[in-house]
């Protein structure tokens, strides 16, 4: 009965769609099932030929049989009995030996003969880890000459279906080179292929750009490889490796200034990126303010991003995908590493617990910022203030285990949980003289984190099917507390209590969600996905603001205040998704991956429909090194995170789709083209995006702080919905030698914003609106055991809204004079634009092996200074008021010269 | 009071920074472009139409207060000009401001035109509005008071309803003074309201800068429909004073009066990073400020 009145809610493109998802997953792997070839016959024939049995069994079933005779002509005479067998069955025996297909036709029965086709299949695996490889190219050869491509699937399965034949099957992956390997196909041969990290096996030379473009991460659905089997390139950035810097470096994605703040990426919004850990969505991805990431570099297997163009199994956000996927364990030996830098440290360890059956990997982080806040604390006091307890603490937890059940079946559970906690009790003493002293106090305790337990199942259907079942329960919070006073005492003694605020903000997100992901690959040229996603959201957002020094905001008040936002209804919504897509292959040359995702989402009294459709082609000539992809998508979102900032700070609400705050859509346009060879990449794609429904929330209103009282209920009163345009170009080169790796990349683009509630109704400049961005790095191998790595970022400045001029407001009234307001006049919003972001970056890696306790260890030892020229970017902008009482544009800079050191160690 | 919102917490995150010695400051270039005239004026019926004039200056620019100006200000009513606005003798210490000597009508539009020598001369038009009355009442106050030391914090729970108030183009601001009595000299004291109210309604009511509050247009359009409710939180001594009376001043306002004071409400204060104001209305040809009409009315509730 629901799924009949869910059913009932959706337009009839979601309806066929849904259907359509239902035939291919439960049609799949039937062959086709007409009533005529399942009539039950007797049939009996002795040493007679193959097409004069079939015209007698025509005869005696009563029916036309039509035959291609030169298919079958080569076959044995047959001897053959049978009684009440059905049709399909007795033409199975009679044709046996060969591929026939009898299909019904208006006349009766036709039989065609396909050729005989035997399935390769099996898993991807790394030698030494038995851990799946995602993504990795395995192309197909005959005598040298490339006959196509396939590619594994996110847990490394592949499965082919060739004619019968000698094959070299190349096995392409970053960071382990290309394998190659011969096969004699003459039956279906299933297992795994075992390949090693810098395999170059040279058993056969090809001359085919597949094979020459191993370095290639641009795959043909459009997603871009951040991290394979092995760590990224490093970075000169930052101490370490991180999933954040990484992202940050790609072309057309905006960072806040200095990596601080959340990632935008295409003009997107930072809550339009949909982070996913091992299939789970992932609310808040970052540790402290977008620096670094939430996901452990050392324990990451894969990590791809889609920025737009994402396949029809991802939904739920609407600018990009970000799929990472964790390592599963070493399933044959004990391995594990560490690392340490000023700011962190952090540990994993991995292994079998049933070789060859089950292994476990569990990875640990925490950071030590506190010590270095104290010792600066102590140093620096020119606020007269005392920062002895500040304190900001971040850690990080992951474990993961896996059973391989059976040939067929696999099952993983992991747990993450991650949590950052700041606390600010300082104090501040003002001297005023006539007025006495001041003594003002903040304290803020403030935390957040993700926390997120899955249950994942693989299970191979049969050869060409695959799938997998995910149940997962993720949680994201985020709660503070900020409370002000400030006392006076004057110099005759008497204490005065001035100010009292209390400020408390909430975000307690609980999903429950239960997957299901199909694949069936039907033959090497087409590959069907198909699947379901229902979550179940519960969130619970809040935000209070009170001063105990206006009449009626007392503390019984207050208290009631609070009790209600602490057990304020949660906001309960459904989201049900389908989805359905194909990646094919056609004129040799060419692949599509086309589908379409459906979603439904209920909130309350209000339902929300989307019908998403998706395409992308391909053209790709071959033994040129080209590759030219147009492709086109529409995407919508339920959840937002909402805040004054807009950057993806945590302190910013995730609030989901009401009847007031409606969905978000996106649609994008792209279109492009590379050229590869052994040493050079090139690509360069063009973008255009249209944003609508994009969420901004109103700066608070001003009665909140004059006295008014807000509750819970107030948020969805406070965001308003315009539209957006974002067009780019974005080029990178890429150059590839022996010692020597270097990459630069350009982006053109332009990104505005329309409310009809700001700017009276005009388009503005996107926040992070940058012009131009150009992002280089270069890796040089000194020896062996020493590189250097230099990086630089040359991006225009931010947008942002000054006002050059001021006045005095003061509305004439004899009876109750006012006090003049300096009122400042802002022309435009984001009408100026800040300098130019520069850096420049350089980091010395040593990466020394050492051999103890019999056991090899990797060593990598990174010194770097991140800004080597101090240059000043402008973090933020404001106007300060000095002793003379004369406003001054101060223009804050965040991060200057800072060098770094950092060790890590794997065994 | 410069706390607000989640600002606050970034301003902490910025001084923890500090405390690291990463922040550094630079002085900055901004744009300006000359001074210019400013006018304040709403003419409102049964009031003489008063103006205060003064000058823009650049932000860093300390002087705010040039004196000296010799403006020539009419108002017209169309083509006709009705009066002429003259310097209004004011205290020492007080701001001038120039006051005109006709009355004006609902329904009216009108003009106001002002030369100063060295300034370019500005021009700005308004509509006086139709008033809309709401009806007032007080609900039954379910609130217990509340009793700190010798004070009595009682709230009213007051609902304004409006009839066909969202098919309209009309905009409204209104202020609450409360006057207690004294039960021993017999006198009445006025005595500041606050106002307490749920989410929806906090969200779309704005302080104007004469302790008066907007209601945002949206307002209207939420299931709330015509009615308008918030609670007055009002104090007095609970030995020898008694609620009186609540006084309401409903403006009904016109068009530019609404855009002006919400535009001024969502700029937010200044000295906020990352900070999003929104643009200033700006009715004023030549120069800044408002010209801005509204009438009233006064409602009187006995408590």
């Amino acid at each position: 009965m629901l799924s009949c009145a869910v059913f009932d809610y959706m337009h009839i493109p979601c309806r066929i769609f849904l259907l359509l998802i239902f035939i291919i997953n439960q049609q799949a792997p039937k062959a086709s099932a007409q009533g005529v070839l399942d009539t039950p016959v007797s049939f009996s024939c002795k040493n007679c030929g193959v097409i004069k049995a079939l015209i007698n069994l025509g005869d005696s079933a009563n029916i036309e049989i039509s035959i291609s005779d030169h298919l079958l002509t080569p076959l044995p005479n047959i001897t053959i009995g049978l009684v009440n067998t059905p049709l399909k069955e007795v033409i199975k025996k009679i044709t046996q030996g060969v591929n026939a297909q009898p299909t019904v036709t208006k006349r009766g029965i036709s039989i065609s003969v396909e050729p005989l086709r035997y399935i390769l299949n099996g898993h991807l695996k790394d030698v030494g880890t038995k851990e799946g490889l995602p993504g990795a190219k395995v192309g197909f050869f005959v005598q040298g000459i490339f006959q196509g491509y396939f590619v594994t699937n996110d847990y490394g399965y592949f499965s082919l279906k060739l004619p019968p034949g000698t094959y070299q099957l190349t096995f392409s992956y970053p960071g382990f080179g290309t394998y190659v390997k011969n096969i004699v196909l003459d039956r279906d041969i299933s297992g795994d292929i075992l390949v090693s990290p810098n395999t170059n096996l040279k058993e056969i030379i090809v001359t085919d750009s597949l094979l020459l473009n191993t370095r290639k991460y641009f795959s043909s659905d459009g997603k871009t490889v951040l991290i394979g089997a092995l760590p990224e390139p490093i970075s000169a950035k930052m101490p370490g490796s991180d999933l954040a810097n990484s992202i940050a470096q790609m072309p057309g994605v905006n960072t806040g200034v200095d990596g601080l703040g959340g990632m935008q990426i295409r003009g997107g919004n930072t809550d339009q990126n949909m982070f996913l850990l091992d299939d789970v969505p992932v609310y808040n991805p970052n540790h402290g303010l977008g620096l670094l990431s939430i996901f452990n570099s050392g324990i990451i297997k894969s990590a791809n991003i889609w920025k737009g163009d994402f396949p029809s199994r991802y939904g739920g956000r609407a600018s990009s995908v970000v799929d990472i996927r964790t390592r599963d364990g070493n399933m044959n030996n004990l391995s594990g590493g560490l690392s340490f830098n000023a700011f962190s440290a952090s540990a994993f360890l991995e292994g079998p617990l049933i070789k060859e059956k089950s292994s476990f990997l569990i990875s640990a982080r925490r950071s030590f910022f506190a010590p270095l806040i104290r010792l600066a604390s102590v140093k620096n006091n020119v606020l007269n203030a005392d920062f002895r307890n500040l304190g900001y603490l971040f850690y990080d937890i992951h474990a993961k285990i896996n059973y391989q059940i059976g040939p067929k079946d696999r099952i993983f559970m992991s747990y993450y949980k991650g949590q950052d906690a700041f606390k600010a009790p300082i104090t501040q003493r003002t001297d005023a003289e006539a007025a006495g002293i001041y003594f003002d106090s903040i304290n803020l305790v403030s935390q957040w984190g993700n926390t997120i337990l899955a249950l994942r199942w693989n299970h191979l259907r049969n050869e060409q099917q695959f799938s997998n079942t995910t149940l997962s329960y993720s949680t994201f919070h985020y709660n503070s507390q900020l409370g002000l006073t400030t006392d006076n005492i004057t110099p005759d003694g008497r204490q005065t209590r001035i100010s009292n605020y209390i400020q408390i903000y909430n975000t307690d997100i609980r999903d429950w969600a239960v997957r299901h992901d199909f694949t069936w690959f039907k033959d090497n040229n087409l590959e069907f996905r198909s699947g379901f996603n229902g979550i179940i959201h519960r969130s619970n957002p809040g935000a209070l603001s009170l001063n105990y020094q206006i009449p009626g905001q007392t503390e019984n008040i207050i208290d009631s205040f609070e009790n209600g936002l602490r057990n304020n209804s949660p906001l309960i919504a459904y989201e049900l998704e389908g989805y359905c897509g194909m990646d094919m292959t056609f004129w040799k040359h060419f692949h599509a991956a086309a589908g379409a995702n459906t979603s439904l989402f209920f909130i309350n009294s209000s339902t929300y429909r989307s019908f998403l459709p998706k395409l992308r082609i391909n053209y790709n000539p071959f033994n040129s090194g080209l590759n030219f992809w147009t492709s086109y998508n529409y995407m919508a979102q339920y959840m937002h995170q909402i805040g004054s900032f807009n950057i993806g700070l945590p302190f910013e609400l995730w609030v989901p789709s009401t009847a007031k705050v409606k969905p978000e859509r996106v649609r994008q346009f792209s279109a492009g083209g590379s050229w590869t060879n052994e040493h050079w990449f090139f690509r360069s794609e063009f973008y255009s995006k249209k944003l609508n429904r994009v969420l901004v929330l109103l700066s608070v209103s001003e009665s909140i702080i004059e006295g008014m009282a807000e509750d819970a209920n107030g948020w969805e009163d406070r965001v308003i919905a315009g539209t957006g345009n974002s067009k780019g170009l974005e080029l990178i080169a890429e150059r590839k030698m022996r010692r020597v790796n270097g990459k630069i990349s350009y982006t053109l683009s332009k990104t505005d914003r329309q409310f009809a509630d700001l700017n009276n109704g005009q388009p503005f400049p996107f926040q992070f609106d940058r012009r131009h961005s150009i992002k280089g790095s270069a890796t040089g191998k000194i020896f062996n055991w020493w590189s250097i790595s230099i990086g630089c970022n040359y991006i225009s400045g931010n947008p942002i809204t000054l006002a050059g001029v001021k006045y005095n407001h003061q509305a004439p009234d004899p009876d109750f004079p006012q006090k003049p307001r300096v009122v400042y006049v802002y022309s435009s919003i984001n009408g100026y634009r800040l300098p130019w972001i520069k850096s420049w970056d350089i980091a010395f890696n040593f990466n020394p092996v050492s051999h103890f306790f019999e056991i090899k260890q990797k060593h990598r030892i990174q010194l770097g200074v991140s800004n080597i020229f101090n240059r000043k970017n402008p973090f933020y902008q404001v106007f300060n008021e000095n002793s003379s009482k004369t406003q001054n544009a101060v223009q804050y800079t965040l991060l200057p010269v800072m060098p770094f050191i950092n060790y890590e160690m794997t065994f | 009071m410069f706390l607000q919102d989640h600002y606050t917490i970034f301003f902490l995150v910025c001084i923890v920074l500090s405390t690291l010695q990463c922040v550094s400051e630079t002085a900055i270039n901004l744009p300006f472009e000359g001074n210019a005239l400013t006018i304040v004026c709403h003419p409102s019926p049964g009031t003489p139409i008063r103006a205060s004039l003064g000058t823009s200056s650049a932000v860093t620019e300390n002087d705010m207060f040039p004196g000296g100006l010799l403006p020539a200000i009419t108002i017209s009513e169309g083509d006709n000009s009705i009066d002429v606005l003259r310097p209004f003798p004011v205290e020492p210490g007080m701001a001038p401001y120039w006051e005109g000597k006709s009355d004006i009508a609902t329904g009216f539009s009108y003009s106001i035109n002002v030369v100063t020598p060295g300034y370019p001369a500005i021009t700005a038009h308004t509509t006086i509005p139709f008033p809309i009355i709401p009806k007032i009442k007080v609900s039954e106050n379910n609130i217990p008071p509340v009793i700190v030391g010798d004070k009595v914090i009682q709230q009213f729970p007051l609902t304004f309803s409006l009839e066909n108030i969202a098919a309209t183009d009309s905009f409204f601001v209104f202020n609450i003074q409360f006057f207690k009595l004294n039960t021993v000299g017999g006198d009445s004291r006025i005595s500041t309201a606050r106002l307490i109210a749920q989410g929806t309604t906090g969200a779309y009511l704005h302080n104007t800068p004469d302790n008066s509050w907007l209601i945002e247009k949206k307002y209207w359009n939420t299931t709330s429909g015509a009615t308008f409710q918030i609670n007055v939180a009002v104090e007095y001594m609970a030995q020898f004073e008694e609620p009186e009376k609540l006084v309401i001043e409903w403006r009904t306002v016109s068009r530019e009066y609404y855009l002006y004071y919400l535009s001024l409400s969502r700029q937010g204060a200044l000295n906020l990073p990352f900070s999003n104001p929104d643009v200033l209305f700006n009715n004023i040809q030549g120069g800044y400020g408002t010209f801005s009409g509204f009438s009233k009315d006064t409602i009187e509730i006995s408590l």
